[in-house]
């Protein structure tokens, strides 16, 4: 089931949140959530519902091991069944296709894939922070299994992040205080999450592809690519930063207090700035589980680049089994490792505007990368980007699409931006009345767009 | 305080209000399958809750298809939201014009898709509802399969080889254009496998990819200075429609006669029609292949070569903001037909049409209806049961839509009186493109029967009876299929829905 779709809107969420505000006590209150959330997974795909228990049934038995066990091999040999397991079943359902069917295919073997479950590498990582947390903690054990339930397949963020870490959400498992205040702002941002993805990101996408259809009738120029970038990168952006508004919105509802997962990534002024706002969750994931154990930052600059060299390709593998996700791991790695070896002392010289302009670009670039699965494809794009292979500058067809949806693109643009932190604090407060009246139109709008459009992807659910 | 108390009993009442809008939808939205004329589609109806349905999460799909298919005024919403995006839309003349055509050649290739597509849906008409780009729609519920197919016993003459069905290969027949100005560019990239995602063109110079499906032999193209393949048949499907014919015939008197018009859709014929077109007619093989398979008795009409000289003259024969063929297009086909059955011809010009405005494409081009005034009293029925009959408005004349062409496509029989004095019987097998057909055979029989067989319009309980009695039962003398590219020989699936139909 996706947040945006009419089953979840109009029978999903009023019925859970009713159910759930009916039970005095948060034991209750978990368990119209935990039931909730499975209802919510096995929506669509109910044989992948068993897997996530029997997931977490294995590595709330693991943590126990980690937990009681005084012997440091049993506790390391729990540990690794805790992370492998989890981990396995990701590589085989994501990436055993792409790793092993060349291999295979050259001694004429096919390989039986399977379908992708939804939202298995957010909650594999959320299964690893657990098994880890305890690891190093072993107080943060979970002994209610169903508890650990809860965290793991809890509905809001499950098939799409935020990825929660279970040490900065454990203690709300157990004892969560849920006000009016809260309430409100969590229906407030749920409902600007489902405009963000059903109004901006929704007609971004049907730009793109406008705009790459354009091209395939009437041949790419440099203005057309770049356009075409500028819009894919505001619909990924409103597409996955409104699904993560609408998930803490409704962990607010329901009394959990997840961590942000945005922070306006298009005006950062740096590549490591862009990825410290940009999917915020998995940052922190790779930070905390992976680069600061492989050591960081604290080590010869050769170690450094490999820490880095690791974290970067298993964030473009993250994010797909195909070639061009490796490359865009790999296009920040360069980037990052440029960045802060190379170029560091001239970028801190440059304005602050020019260096938030080369920090776009190059993250244009990368939304290309990420955009093309066909390697030949994005060869010829990039090349196009950049005026080679004899494109021309501009078409008059661009124009077509351009004035077709003329200053849509500026708006959403815009949107991208904190604008509104310019505006007088005083001025904000007197216009706050108006933002609840503001939220129900889009609220309104969302749903009939729903209704009346069919264009309604969610770009990170295939991860 | 107050103003965290409003918006929390705001916030509160979007919840409230979704569900009462939910509870509302589940008990009031329609729960069978249905055909929006609107939309040209099938809405979804309550999803069939089975065991298998669940496991494979086609029920939970099915619910989200029925809840939007089945919301309170669907229509309006639809026209609501494209207005929203309208809102955006700053486009000249000129650009509209361009991305007409675009447009035009975008359909084109959906179009030259179809024509090898193995499992479109008889009941939907996807090239057809591709072209009314402003109201996109969802996936369309399927219609149930059916149980058996023919098999051709035998092929009269020139038995064609029976061809598996496999996934179709992209043969490119013609080279690129060589220039990139506006004209050319009208060209399109025509790819015969859809992919997930849109895929651009290296090149900077339009060409024409033309997909010919492997092991088709029959085609219709577009001719000029580079031909344009943009149907292709398969013979093994010839096979079997020619054997539903054969049947047809089987169920008529001796002197009855069984007549087949494959009608290209709007999207084809536009292309000729259009004013920059550079070609200079099209061509079909398909019927003439067809011809050699059946009966004496069935004749199959070569509609493009009948409608060539209109198109290539420009002609209003096809609507520009709709998949149709206008009037004028369909009395070019009935009176080529009736006349080669040897009956008088009624110029177009004696009848009388009250006309309105259908609407206007973004270039400017108008399309009218032309709803007819029979020359002799017509009463229309809608029958069912057998014999339960309800009469209603020979033309919906008031309507400003296609559908108020013989009142619109009504289930799951229609009868209509002619007032002519003939004691011939006819019958009209058709989709849509039928609707304007029909009013051209009244002239020549006593009695125009008429029958939709797609998915959901023919029910046997619903019609008192199978096909079969029900030909039998009005005494019907001679039959008309007429079915669109979409519908006809182009999808396996159509031909197993149409042969179950008739031969039951």
């Amino acid at each position: 089931m996706v947040f945006s779709s009419l089953t979840f809107l109009l029978f999903f969420l009023p019925l859970t949140v009713g159910l759930y505000f009916a039970m005095p006590k948060t034991s209750g209150k978990n368990a119209v959530l935990l039931i909730a959330s499975l209802v919510f997974y096995a929506w669509g795909e109910p044989v992948w519902v068993f897997a996530l228990i029997g997931l977490t049934l294995l590595v709330w038995a693991c943590s126990a091991v980690i937990a009681k066990s005084e012997k440091s091999w049993m506790r390391r040999a729990a540990l690794a069944v805790a992370v492998l397991g989890p981990m396995g079943v990701l590589l085989y359902v994501k990436y055993a296709g792409f790793l092993l069917s060349p291999v295979l295919g050259l001694a004429g073997i096919t390989l039986k894939t399977v379908v992708m479950p939804l939202g298995i590498s957010f909650f594999t990582f959320q299964i690893v922070t657990y098994a880890v947390d305890v690891y190093r903690e072993r107080e943060l054990y979970q002994p209610r299994p169903l508890d650990l339930l809860l965290y793991i397949g809890c509905f809001p963020q499950l098939v799409a992040g935020p990825i929660v870490c279970y040490k900065d959400v454990y203690s709300q498992l157990r004892e969560r205080a849920i006000t009016m205040d809260d309430f409100t702002a969590g229906m407030k941002r749920f409902a600007t999450g489902l405009g963000k993805k059903v109004i901006l990101a929704n007609i971004c996408g049907m730009i793109v592809s406008d705009v790459v259809g354009n091209q395939a009738l009437y041949g790419m120029s440099v203005a057309g690519t770049w356009y075409m970038a500028v819009l894919y990168s505001l619909q990924i952006y409103f597409d996955f930063s409104g699904y993560s508004d609408m998930a803490i919105g409704m962990g607010r509802l329901f009394g959990f207090h997840y961590l942000e997962n945005f922070d306006y990534p298009y005006m950062s002024k740096g590549i490591a700035e862009f990825w410290r706002r940009w999917h915020i969750s998995l940052g922190k994931f790779f930070r905390e589980y992976l680069y600061i154990p492989l050591g960081g930052n604290r080590c010869s600059r050769a170690r450094q680049l490999f820490n880095l060299l690791v974290v970067w390709s298993l964030t473009g593998l993250w994010h797909g089994a195909d070639v061009n996700f490796v490359l865009w791991g790999l296009y920040y790695f360069v980037l990052i490792a440029l960045e802060r070896f190379v170029f560091k002392t001239l970028l801190d010289k440059l304005p602050g505007l020019l260096r938030g302009l080369m920090t776009y670009a190059l993250v244009l670039v990368g939304w290309i990368i990420f955009y093309f699965t066909d390697t030949a494809q994005l060869a010829t794009y990039l090349s196009a980007m950049f005026g080679l292979g004899g494109v021309e500058l501009i078409t008059s067809e661009l124009w077509i699409v351009v004035n077709q949806y003329s200053w849509f693109p500026l708006l959403a643009l815009a949107a991208a931006f904190p604008l509104w932190r310019a505006v007088r604090t005083d001025v904000l407060d007197r216009l706050r009345p108006l933002q609840t009246v503001w939220l129900t139109v889009v609220f309104i709008l969302s749903v009939l767009l729903i209704v009346g459009q069919s264009y309604n992807p969610f770009i990170y659910f295939r991860f | 305080m107050k103003n965290n108390k409003g918006s929390f009993l705001t916030t509160l009442w979007w919840l409230m209000g979704c569900l009462c809008l939910g509870v509302l939808l589940a008990l009031l939205a329609p729960r069978e399958a249905r055909v929006s004329e609107d939309e040209n589609r099938m809405l979804a109806g309550f999803p069939e809750l089975t065991q298998q349905t669940l496991a494979s999460g086609e029920f939970f799909a099915g619910i989200e298809d029925f809840l939007s298919d089945g919301f309170f005024a669907r229509a309006q919403v639809v026209e609501l939201t494209n207005g929203v995006l309208d809102v955006f839309d700053k486009q000249t003349e000129e650009q509209r014009q361009m991305q007409e055509e675009a447009r035009t050649n975008e359909l084109l290739a959906a179009d030259a898709e179809l024509g090898m597509e193995e499992e479109e849906d008889w009941a939907d008409e996807p090239a057809e509802e591709r072209e009314l780009i402003a109201e996109p729609t969802p996936a369309a519920t399927p219609v149930p399969t059916p149980t058996a197919i023919p098999t051709p016993t035998a092929a009269p003459t020139g038995t064609p080889t029976v061809v598996p069905t496999s996934t179709p290969t992209v043969e490119p027949v013609n080279a690129p254009a060589a220039t990139s100005t506006p004209e050319t560019t009208a060209e399109p990239v025509v790819t015969a496998e859809p992919t997930a995602a849109p895929t651009p063109t290296p090149t900077a110079t339009p060409k024409v990819i033309v997909p010919l499906e492997k092991g088709s032999e029959y085609t219709l193209t577009l001719l000029g200075e580079e031909n344009n393949q943009i149907y292709s048949y398969k013979a093994a499907n010839l096979e079997i429609f020619a054997h539903n014919l054969n049947h047809l015939k089987t169920l008529l008197p001796e002197d009855g006669e069984v007549h087949y018009l494959h009608v290209p859709v709007a999207s084809v014929g536009k292309r000729l029609s259009v004013a920059k077109s550079s070609y200079t007619g099209w061509e079909s093989t398909m019927e003439e292949a067809l011809q050699t398979q059946v009966v004496n008795g069935v004749t199959v009409h070569d509609v493009p070569a009948i409608l060539n000289d209109a198109l290539v003259a420009k002609q209003d024969i096809y609507y520009y903001t709709d998949h149709h063929w206008t009037p004028l297009g369909a009395w070019y086909a009935a009176d080529a037909v009736m006349q080669s059955r040897g009956y008088p011809s009624v110029p177009y010009e004696e009848y009388e049409y009250l006309s309105r405005r259908l609407g206007k494409d973004k270039v400017g081009r108008e399309d009218w209806l032309h709803f007819l005034y029979p020359l002799s009293p017509v009463h229309s029925y809608v029958v069912k049961n057998l014999n339960d009959e309800t009469e209603i408005d020979f033309m919906h004349y008031k309507s400003v839509k296609y559908t108020g062409y013989i009142n619109n496509t009504r289930t799951p029989w229609r009868r209509f009186d002619t007032g002519f004095g003939s004691n011939r019987k006819a019958l009209l097998i058709s989709d849509s493109f039928g609707n304007v057909f029909l009013p051209y055979m009244l002239p020549y029989y006593g009695e125009v029967h008429m029958t939709d067989l797609r998915g959901s319009y023919f029910d046997k309980k619903e019609a008192g009876g199978t096909f079969t009695e029900l030909v039998k039962y009005h005494g019907i003398d001679d039959i008309y299929v007429v079915l669109s590219t979409s519908n006809g020989i182009n999808s396996r699936n159509s031909l197993e829905v149409f042969w179950n139909a008739i031969s039951e």
